[in-house]
């Protein structure tokens, strides 16, 4: 018998031939052309850049919302701009639940939906229908919770019954969206990781944070779920017994705008801190700047440099163990009154500046050995890595109070004891003032720097063309140059007594006496100021965004 | 000649286990929501019992009866969910659909005893205490996770009868039991903290 065997080439040909038709011909599904694909895209950039874009113009509205009601406190007699104690409160409210779940963690979501699948070697996000699903579905949470508290709803006393239901309705929506969007980000890192990172820890540093970040939000964001449902159950009923009592609401999601849980949600601007460097370090090939390469903040890796893996390793660990201490689903003011006083809370405050203190010795060994190039991308992430120092050490400053007064129980000296009580009476008064408010806020800047950082080292993967750095930079110092503004009139505000929150009604008003006076008012003007800067920050970045111009392409 | 030339494709890595690890993070999740869920009612039903308040309110009636129902109910069905586990493994389409015929009555079963025990048990939500909208928030949330239990293992099945090997949807099977197990786990903590002490 003769066997005809073709030579090898012509039937590998035919092969790939026949593969090819049967991928591309009859059976293979119909593409997907505009609105349609937009909906149905499965494509992780597609995705990333929409969180993008949409996490950015919620950022807008949210910072007018600031400047809204940074223009409020500079009145101290009467409430001008909003027209009333509670429509006041109404604005406030808003803007801390935009600030979180429309702005800050959407960005870091968008980033990481966009850049950890080219990081780790994959071609998209691991649940490609799910990250979909989750991306609309907070847009149209996102929707429906604009329209509620337009329509006299959200989370204050006294508003349209239907409309506060609509109000927690989509803050669950959006907690339960977040959460789907941080599973399938965690999925990619660990499923979808390609061969060259046998071990998970060798990702590079912005996928391990998103890794170590995305973990912590999916159990943190089914708690604000289980208290939005708690309070929805009790609205529904003809009068609401507790949980849902309109002067409760807001006090039950509080703690995801409070120590520690703000550094939860800030986590992911280390990673973003690590990619810059490592990236920099790369690109110094000595010489003139001029003549040096792009830097890489996609392939992070510094293993071919002596030593660097294991300084890249001990990092990632001590990134991790911020995660420990950045988890505030267990403290809620509203069923523990007492927490600010509890050890956990007093301690962690401490350990989150030992933490970030501890980070800067690997990462500053790494810069001694290859000293990075210096470029706006990287001292954007690093004014985002020291802003969120700041909010440890001014979490810190609000605690010391109550650590300096655990020393009691070591002694039973009269006079020790008389001054150290006049030494912590001042920090002990600062519970429930704007000194809570000025952590908030700085670690949610420092994330936002971060988020600022990002977008500049990864534009052209994400969006195909390059942005202005001098933009970058501009904006970063008036964001960083904002924040201290506002922060330190913040604490100084804090010390002189001003609540954290605005009073929700003239009755509430007149037994607070919210405003006192001189001092109050100067450090709200400067705190003004900052918004004002941190505004006009935000919306360069924007406006960069928009204007940019595609990169041109090369020919390899 | 004798030789086999190919030039196929080279064969696909191993799949990673994307469904048992996804199912993973949404089983964590969803255990994390009731633990928020337990941890307020624990700590109001300490409150009010430390101020020397009473819980249930006396117009209540909470038996315990059904609820025992559907504790054996449902541990019955986490060994009717892995013989289903077990039959994908071996590839017995038979005892497959058997076994996951049997679990989804045991899951629907479930959802009619407790529509029961709210329709029994007399609790209103505006009624002026503090453990209705608590009972209510938790024991809707179990519905809402039992159902989901049961469309997760539907659509697992359904991927089962297309007639090939079986063993491709052993990893899809093992995480929906994954989930079912913590359905049946959040349930014994609602029987024994919310029946059984009261």
């Amino acid at each position: 018998m003769t066997i005809t065997e073709p030579p090898p080439t012509d039937l590998k040909e035919a092969l790939e031939e026949a593969t090819e038709e049967a991928t591309a011909g009859a059976y293979a599904p119909k593409t997907s052309r505009g609105v349609a694909a937009l909906l149905s895209t499965g494509d992780s950039a597609l995705l990333g850049r929409l969180w993008i874009f949409c996490g950015i113009a919620f950022g807008v509205f949210t910072f007018v919302i600031a400047l809204l009601l940074g223009a409020e406190r500079l009145g101290s007699a009467a409430i001008d701009i909003f027209g009333g104690h509670r429509s006041h409160f109404q604005f406030f409210t808003l803007y801390r639940v935009s600030l979180v779940l429309l702005c800050v963690v959407p960005l870091f979501i968008g980033l990481a939906t966009a850049v950890v699948p080219q990081q780790i070697g994959a071609r998209s996000v691991a649940y490609p229908r799910l990250a979909t699903a989750a991306f609309y579905t907070w847009l149209i949470a996102a929707g429906i919770m604009l329209a509620s508290w337009g329509i006299d709803g959200g989370l204050v006393p006294g508003g349209q019954q239907e409309a506060t239901e609509l109000s927690l309705l989509s803050i669950g929506l959006l907690a339960i969206a977040l959460t789907a969007a941080s599973l399938t980000i965690v999925g990619t890192v660990i499923l979808q990781r390609s061969e060259q990172f046998q071990w998970l820890s060798h990702v590079p540093y912005f996928s391990w944070a998103m890794l170590i970040a995305g973990g912590l939000w999916i159990v943190s964001f089914p708690i604000l779920l289980a208290d939005v449902v708690v309070m929805w159950v009790d609205a529904r009923g003809v009068t609401a017994v507790r949980y849902g009592l309109g002067e409760n609401l807001f006090a039950q999601i509080a703690w995801i705008f409070d120590q520690q849980q703000v550094f939860g949600w800030s986590l992911p601007v280390l990673g973003i801190m690590g990619d810059a460097l490592a990236g920099n370090m790369r690109a110094n090939t000595g010489g003139s700047p001029r003549f040096m390469p792009e830097p890489d903040y996609i392939s992070t890796d510094l293993s071919d440099f002596p030593g660097q893996r294991r300084l890249q390793g001990t990092a990632k660990f001590v990134l991790s163990l911020f995660a420990i201490v950045a988890f505030g689903g267990a403290l809620n003011g509203f069923y523990t009154p007492g927490y600010t006083s509890a050890p956990v809370f007093v301690v962690a405050a401490f350990v989150v500046v030992l933490i970030l203190l501890a980070l800067t010795r690997p990462w500053g060994q790494m810069a001694k050995a290859q000293p990075p190039r210096i470029t706006p991308q990287l001292a954007i992430a690093t004014m985002g890595f020291l802003l969120l120092l700041g909010a440890g050490v001014l979490a810190s400053i609000r605690n010391l109070g109550r650590l300096v007064g655990g020393l009691r129980i070591f002694s039973d000296d009269a006079n020790w004891l008389t001054n150290l009580n006049n030494f912590t009476d001042p920090f002990d008064d600062l519970v429930g003032t704007t000194a809570a408010s000025a952590v908030l806020h700085t670690a949610l800047l420092a994330a936002l720097l971060g988020i600022i950082a990002g977008l500049y080292m990864w534009a052209p993967v994400i969006f195909g063309k390059k942005l202005a750095s001098p933009v970058g930079a501009l904006s970063g110092l008036l964001i960083l140059g904002g924040t201290l503004l506002y922060a330190v009139s913040e604490l100084v505000s804090g010390f002189l007594g001003q609540m954290d929150r605005p009073a929700a009604s003239a009755a509430e008003n007149a037994v607070r006496g919210n405003y006192l006076g001189g001092g109050i008012e100067a450090a709200n003007a400067v705190s003004f100021l900052g918004t004002i800067a941190i505004l006009a920050g935000f919306t360069f970045v924007a406006l960069n965004l928009l204007c940019a111009r595609p990169k041109p392409q090369t020919n390899k | 000649m004798n030789e086999a030339i190919t030039f196929a494709p080279a064969p696909p890595a191993t799949r990673r286990r994307n469904m048992l690890v996804g199912a993973g993070f949404a089983t964590g999740a969803s255990v994390t929501y009731f633990g928020a869920l337990f941890g307020i009612y624990f700590s109001e039903r300490a409150d009010a019992l430390n101020s020397g308040g009473s819980w249930i309110p006396s117009t209540a009636d909470l038996q315990l009866t059904a609820p025992t129902m559907m504790f054996w109910t449902l541990l019955l069905s986490v060994i009717t969910m892995q013989w289903a586990v077990h039959a994908a493994a071996r590839d017995d389409r038979r005892h497959l659909i058997l076994a996951v015929i049997v679990t989804g009555i045991f899951g629907i079963a479930t959802i009619n005893q407790m529509a029961f025990i709210f329709t029994q048990m007399g609790l209103e939500v505006d009624g002026g205490s503090l453990a209705a909208p608590l009972i209510y928030a938790i024991c809707g949330s179990f519905i809402v996770m039992v159902a989901a239990a049961l469309i997760f293992l539907m659509l697992v099945t359904f991927r089962s009868l297309d007639g090939q090997s079986l063993r491709r949807v052993a990893d899809g099977m093992s995480a929906a039991a994954m989930y079912w197990y913590a359905m049946v786990f959040v349930y014994v903590i609602i029987w024994v903290g919310i029946f059984v002490t009261r």
